[in-house]
């Protein structure tokens, strides 16, 4: 029993606990790295920054909207609202715009408090009950939805959040894309606020991340990442795969990888829009990253064994290089912040000692004495070289997203290149820490 | 199954990551040996002027005037011991700042050359009956780079030398000699055993070890 428990938790912990052993060995027995181990990890990374413009300028086309079918598949508009959730009329109002050649129908999953949808006409509400709302488990989203589509019986499920509005013709350039394997499609999501400085940070960070990376792992069958907010899916394979994990934090991800162990593939649609509410404070936009970083996690850990499984074709080396590059990223923002506190700490000792023995006359406060072993040091130009790159990666994505850069987003923009990604690898670390130690979720 | 790409791309995208790497690399490598030729140059210069000393110590022995065969040779030791202080400056900036780890050679050549300049002056106190106080301050210092070991060293160093700069400040007649505590180079190995030195920071003066700061700060110049 014993050894049977230690089994099952050492499992479910495996990624966080290699992930760990690793960024902790990494701190503390590597003293320095030379110019080779260098240029073999920058060379790690360049690699899908080259792949990925070459497939950019020679599959421009691989994410945009395909012709639609010539027989029309039907469709259920599916969105959430509980509690007597005021603002769902609004997300209706914005369906009832979506063209489509044959009438759709509206689905609101609820727990019967919105009463005012009763009279909403084209409106269907499932009921579910109150417990099903309840917090419990890991993601009581996953379960309403579940339950919810249960009684649905459309070809096609377009599932939309309460605040995301798509636009008009988003719904026709979906449909096309699901085809043979292809059996979901994720549409571009922008952004609505956009008045301080992290939501125009995040505004860059949708056109960027919904656009050429999306469509570079489109053009390699490795879409790994649904959209929650706004997707459409074949309900028969819905159903396949036994629906979205109740135990899974982003559960819109996870399916994704479900849809890859049965051969199904998810593709991303440039050309249907929609735009969501992001979070307009730090806090909010920590809590929500935490969370996503750690369902992510959730969902490596859970599909550890695609790096041996066979047939998945591109994917499995997607899912090899990210994980790497993104525990590689770790280590060396975990090594940068481990060599500023140990730096700092070594030289306030020293100095209030130096101070305390021989007094001030013989110590120079202001004389620190750093010595980074990692990125800032001698990596100058490395760094640079690869920043130059990442601009141009970006500017690819804005390009190919449409979107203009105005002034206001001038600042946002030189953040988002020089810090924003550090600030991403800071809240994976800690993810990692939350999960192997079991801290829970927050909304 | 969908198809999109197809398997050259990743073999493209490998021969193109190559050609910037090898680029990167030679750029790297050129760009710091540029750097390290100029403090190399440096040396050449130092052991040129040394050659010349013999040629001098030769040429004045000829003559018997030892005041004018004393004025040359001082004049020329000290220019030479203050180029070497601007090389140590200049070599610990390189080493700071090398993208590859500087070469042992460099180091070496500073030592070899520090520890003849030192030995020069010890002959011309005899020699010429100087009475130039000969400190040879032997800094602590930590092999193997990036280990926080490193930044102790330079703490503990830091407060040495700046009880070390303020003697020579104080007193016209002291010349410092910095060399590392550094067993593996035989000359220093041998110096270091002649003079007891156990430890580190220590600095030797007419065959004293000192390792305590407090005892710098409190020595009168030495006349």
């Amino acid at each position: 029993m014993g050894i049977k428990y230690i089994l099952q938790f050492l499992r479910n912990k495996l990624f966080f606990i290699f992930v760990f052993i690793v960024l902790l060995s990494f701190i503390l027995f590597v003293k320095s790295i030379n110019i080779y181990v260098t240029l073999i990890i920058f060379g790690f990374a360049f690699y899908f920054l080259i792949l990925s413009i070459i497939i950019a300028k020679k599959y421009a086309d691989v994410s945009n909207a395909r012709p639609f079918p010539k027989k029309v598949p039907t469709v259920a508009v599916v969105t959430i609202a509980y509690n007597n959730f005021q603002p769902i009329m609004d997300t209706i109002k914005n369906i009832k715009t979506l063209k489509y050649p044959i009438p759709f129908k509206i689905y609101v999953i609820t727990d019967g408090t919105c009463k005012f949808l009763n009279n909403v006409s084209g409106v269907k509400q499932i009921i579910l009950p109150k417990n099903f709302f309840e917090k419990s488990g890991t993601n009581q989203k996953s379960k309403v939805l579940n339950e919810g589509l249960k009684q649905i019986n459309e070809e096609l499920v377009l599932q939309l959040d309460g605040d995301t509005v798509p636009s008009k013709d988003a719904l026709m350039k979906l449909t096309g894309t699901i085809r043979d394997e292809v059996v979901m499609a994720i549409g571009s999501v922008g952004v609505t606020n956009s008045n301080n400085f992290l939501e125009k940070v995040q505004v860059l960070e949708y056109n960027f991340g919904f656009g050429f990376p999306r469509m570079v792992m489109t053009a390699m069958n490795s879409v790994d990442i649904g959209t929650g907010a706004f997707c459409l899916f074949k309900k028969e394979a819905f159903d396949e795969v036994g629906g979205y994990d109740v135990n899974n934090i982003t559960e819109d991800k996870e399916i994704t990888y479900k849809f890859i162990e049965h051969g199904y593939r998810t593709e991303f649609v440039i050309d249907a829009k929609s735009k969501t509410e992001v979070p307009s404070t730090w806090k909010s936009f920590f809590i929500q990253r935490v969370r996503w970083s750690r369902g992510g996690f959730d969902v490596t850990n859970k599909y550890i064994h695609f790096i041996f499984k066979k047939g998945l074709g591109y994917f499995s080396f997607f899912f090899i290089y990210t994980t790497l590059s993104l525990v590689i990223g770790m280590m060396f923002v975990s090594k940068t912040i481990y060599d500023i506190i140990s730096n700092l700490a070594i030289n306030l000792y020293y100095t209030i000692s130096n101070i305390w023995i021989y007094g001030l006359s013989f110590t120079d406060v202001w004389d620190l004495h750093i010595s980074f072993s990692s990125i800032f040091h001698s990596f100058l130009i490395l760094v640079l070289i690869s920043l130059a790159i990442s601009i141009y990666f970006i500017s690819i994505s804005f390009d190919y997203n449409h979107f203009k850069m105005k002034n206001k987003y001038i600042i946002p923009l030189f953040y988002l290149i020089f810090v924003h990604g550090f600030i991403l690898l800071f809240i994976a670390i800690i993810s990692i820490l939350y999960s192997l130690f079991g801290v829970k979720y927050k909304w | 199954m969908v198809k999109y790409i197809n398997k050259n791309v990743f073999i493209t995208a490998f021969l193109i990551l190559l050609i910037i790497l090898i680029i990167i690399f030679f750029s790297v490598l050129a760009y710091d040996n540029y750097k390290k030729s100029t403090y190399e140059d440096d040396i050449k210069l130092l052991n040129q002027q040394m050659i010349l000393d013999d040629l001098f110590v030769v040429y004045v022995n000829d003559s018997n005037n030892t005041a004018e065969k004393c004025g040359v040779l001082e004049k020329q030791y000290q220019a030479e011991y203050n180029l070497n202080r601007q090389l140590l400056d200049r070599l610990r900036t390189i080493n700071e700042n090398a993208l590859v780890p500087t070469s042992n050679y460099i180091k070496y050549m500073y030592v070899l050359t520090n520890v003849k300049l030192w030995m020069y002056h010890k002959k011309l106190n005899i020699d010429c009956d100087k009475n130039k106080t000969l400190i040879l301050y032997f800094y602590s210092e930590t092999v193997s780079e990036g280990k926080l070991d490193r930044i102790k060293d330079e703490q503990i160093n830091s407060v040495f030398e700046t009880a070390l700069n303020d003697l020579s400040d104080r007193c016209d007649n002291v010349n410092i000699f910095v060399l590392p505590y550094n067993k593996d180079i035989i000359i220093l190995n041998q110096i270091l055993s002649d003079y007891n030195v156990n430890s580190y920071p220590a600095i030797v003066v007419d065959k004293n070890v000192y390792y305590n700061v407090t005892e710098i700060k409190d020595m009168n110049c030495f006349n």
